[in-house]
């Protein structure tokens, strides 16, 4: 026999099971724009049924139901694609990062432009070759040595440009690792309360979206690799080494390597060894760093040694007007130092134009209208093959670094682009399951509304049954 | 595939971006009608480009030199034209001198005039082109021939590159051309004073008349130089004309392409926004009561 009220414990399960569903709705329309949120689904299934006995068979005629309940609360999120998100995330890191830096090289060396490198060269150049028609022409020589120090001012200026993006590039790195740590510990921290909700047998579903959005914000900064325990708590590792292992990490810290320039390495604060990292935007930046920029620098470098010893050594075995000779044109030994020698700076007379012609006695050497060292230098910027072990010349050789320049910069462009697309594309799979439909949740809502309205109705049909059998039986005869 | 309102406005949002930064790129090249701007914009056509630059920056500069070394040479040939004119006066003045019926008078003025020649002559000799003594070898800053007729110059002509290591031979030094010729016109004025018939009409007019030949031989290099150098600027020219087409292929913005591109960018950005505005505020909540 089933009990008199046992419906009207069917009705409340319905009134019970309806509201917590509207709830769980109301919450997925809330959090509708929430980044990182997944819609949660209320997972409705029947009460335990009750078996009718009967005096034939022990069971029969069949069992009865006895309502609705929410068994969970599900979170609708496909764990692979997070995976996925995870590593297409680091290798966007590290793709922006190169394509940040390699834009801003671009703008560092300011080509094809009239005020570049290139260009101040040219000018150079061109006055050179005025001089060797006008060597007696004091006007001519102070504008060689306005073009010479403009050339070597826009050097020195593009060495600081580089060396400060360097500098600039090893604080960013300081920062992402201090940043890599807060995530971590923010990881473990949601680790510790996820395990317990987890342990109360409970579903930690906003936890859980919260601590993925940590773990994508972190994959970003370096690669990661996640692994799931049997308490729903998250171990991380990076580059081979444990980051976050359930409640603790291990963080990682930077270190001012004396042999990089007093640049940092990222190491294990614990082993002090250094992180190995495979991806992400810290990767991205020390590689930036150690080998792009290091490269830049060095060429500049190599270009202006270069051509500060062997144009010095032309220019010694000249004369000057009042026959200087021996005199250097450049001062310095790299892109840093360059400059044009206080001989030159001091006096206009000592640019050696002339070759040694030895004929009258007031110029016992060079001869004032003799530009031929002149023509002589102009060919060690235009002809000589002083680079890449006598194959290019001093144009060739800074050509060839722009050009390396430009196809870094559009390889960079174009990888971010198809990277940006990927991680977009999967964004979009997972929120294709995770995502909040407006028109679900209102559906949704009119349904468990309706639901909820016909199970009040039928309390109340109850409820009259009940209040005829007690109000209305047994009274014939009253 | 389930698609919510986020994946409309998300993919919304990213293509109106897109296409903005397209609309950019493109405002860009239109306003400064390149369509390299960076080396990234297309490497393998900047390295042309970077080529080319060097191409028309010594194009250019060998044709500076070749004007240089023109306006040098036209200034010597205008000087020595002045010295021609100056020796075809001595040579009026030998015929004249030679004739034995000359009064004493006549001989003095004669023999007057020819040093007053001489003094003139010394003034072509010292030239200056650009405050540049033309005929002072590489002394150029000072005069090739002092009061006494001295030369002060030395023997070097100079060289101009007029093509990657192609020098041409600019100047002539003033021992070349006037050698000991004030010694000679010395010898002559003596001689015509002296009314001796003799010497002037056997060895003074032959002097005179040799440095004519050797001043017209000279003028006559010069000229053939200049010819030279003319036709190197006119090539110089074309081929920085060329250099310029190559370059401008090579990096110009194709105004009516970009413009067209651009229009077509537009649209899609209005298409995209129209569709935004026309789709996002449409859900199932417009729709119930």
């Amino acid at each position: 026999m089933r009990s008199t009220f046992g419906s009207l414990e069917t009705g409340l399960r319905a009134l019970r099971t309806n509201q917590l569903a509207l709830q769980v709705t109301g919450h997925n329309i809330s959090n509708a724009d929430t980044p990182g949120y997944s819609r949660q689904v209320p997972v409705i299934n029947p009460t335990p049924p009750f078996t009718y006995p009967a005096l034939n068979r022990h069971a029969g005629p069949g069992q009865i139901g006895t309502g609705v309940e929410v068994s969970s609360i599900m979170r609708m999120r496909e764990a692979f694609l997070d995976y996925q998100i995870q590593n297409e995330t680091s290798s966007k890191g590290q793709w922006e990062a190169r394509q940040y830096i390699l834009e801003h090289l671009e703008v560092i060396f300011n080509e094809p432009s009239d005020s570049g490198i290139s260009a101040r060269l040219t000018q150079f150049w061109d006055s050179l070759h005025e001089l060797a028609f006008r060597p007696d022409d004091s006007s001519v020589r102070a504008a060689l040595r306005e073009d010479a120090i403009v050339f070597t001012d826009t050097l020195r200026h593009t060495y600081s440009q580089l060396t400060d993006l360097q500098a600039d590039i090893d604080k960013s790195v300081i920062n992402l690792v201090d940043k890599v740590n807060t995530l971590a510990q923010q990881i473990a921290d949601y680790n510790v309360i996820i395990c317990k909700v987890i342990g109360a047998n409970q579903d930690p579903n906003d936890l859980l979206d919260q601590r993925e959005r940590l773990v994508e914000e972190l994959s970003q900064l370096v690669k990661v690799n996640v692994t799931n325990d049997a308490f729903g708590r998250y171990n991380i590792s990076v580059g081979g080494g444990i980051l976050v292992a359930g409640d603790s990490i291990s963080p990682l810290m930077t270190e001012r390597n004396l042999d990089n320039g007093r640049m940092v390495d990222v190491i294990w604060q614990v082993t002090g060894k250094e992180v190995n990292l495979t991806g992400g935007k810290i990767k991205g930046f020390l590689e930036m760093r150690d080998e792009e920029l290091s490269y830049y620098i060095d060429s500049l470098n190599t270009l202006a040694a270069t051509l500060i010893t062997r144009f010095n050594e032309v220019h010694a075995e000249g004369f000057g007007l009042k026959d200087s000779t021996s005199v250097p044109f450049f001062k310095g030994y790299n892109a840093e130092t360059i400059d044009i020698s206080t001989e030159i700076a001091m006096a206009l007379d000592t640019i050696a134009a002339s070759i040694d012609v030895a004929i009258p006695p007031e110029f016992p050497h060079g001869a004032p209208g003799n530009g031929d060292n002149a023509l002589r230098l102009t060919k060690i910027i235009s002809q000589e093959l002083l680079f890449g072990n006598g194959t290019m010349t001093l144009s060739q050789f800074y050509n060839g670094i722009i050009a390396k320049l430009g196809i870094d910069a559009e390889k960079a462009n174009s990888t971010l682009k198809n990277q940006e697309s990927l991680v977009n594309y999967l964004h979009d799979r997972q929120e294709s399951i995770a995502g909040v439909s407006i028109d679900e949740e209102m559906t949704n809502l009119i349904k468990y509304q309706n639901a909820y309205n016909a199970s009040s109705r039928y309390i109340t049909t109850i409820d009259e049954i009940l209040d005829t059998l007690i109000k209305s039986t047994g009274v014939v005869g009253r | 595939m389930r698609v919510t309102e986020k994946m409309i406005s998300n993919g919304l949002s990213r293509n109106i971006n897109k296409t903005m930064s397209r609309i950019d790129k493109k405002y860009s090249e239109l306003s400064s009608g390149k369509r390299i701007q960076r080396p990234s914009d297309d490497p393998v056509a900047l390295v042309t480009s970077l080529r080319l630059y060097d191409s028309i920056k010594e194009a250019d500069r060998y044709k500076e030199n070749a004007q240089n070394a023109i306006s040098w040479l036209e200034a010597s040939d205008a000087a020595l034209g002045e010295l021609t004119s100056v020796l075809h006066r001595f040579e009026e003045v030998a015929v004249a001198a030679s004739n034995g019926t000359l009064t004493r008078e006549s001989r003095e003025g004669l023999a007057a005039e020819i040093r007053e020649l001489k003094n003139h002559i010394l003034q072509i000799a010292n030239t200056q082109h650009e405050r540049r003594y033309l005929f002072s070898g590489q002394q150029t800053i000072r005069p090739a021939y002092d009061q006494n007729f001295k030369y002060q110059g030395d023997s070097r002509r100079f060289n101009i590159e007029v093509g990657a290591d192609t020098y041409l031979e600019v100047s002539v030094t003033g021992d070349e051309v006037f050698g000991d010729f004030f010694e000679k016109l010395d010898q002559f004025a003596t001689h015509v004073d002296a009314g001796d018939i003799v010497q002037v009409s056997n060895v003074d007019i032959k002097e005179i008349q040799s440095k004519l030949d050797q001043v017209l031989d000279i003028r006559a290099s010069l000229g053939a130089k200049v010819n030279r150098l003319e036709k190197n600027v006119d090539r110089l020219e074309l081929l920085n004309i060329q250099f310029n087409q190559l370059l401008s292929k090579n990096e110009d913005v194709d105004i009516a392409g970009a413009a067209m591109e651009l229009k077509m960018q537009e649209s899609v950005y209005q298409a995209a926004l129209a569709t935004g505005a026309r789709i996002l505020q449409i859900t199932l909540v417009n729709y119930l009561r």
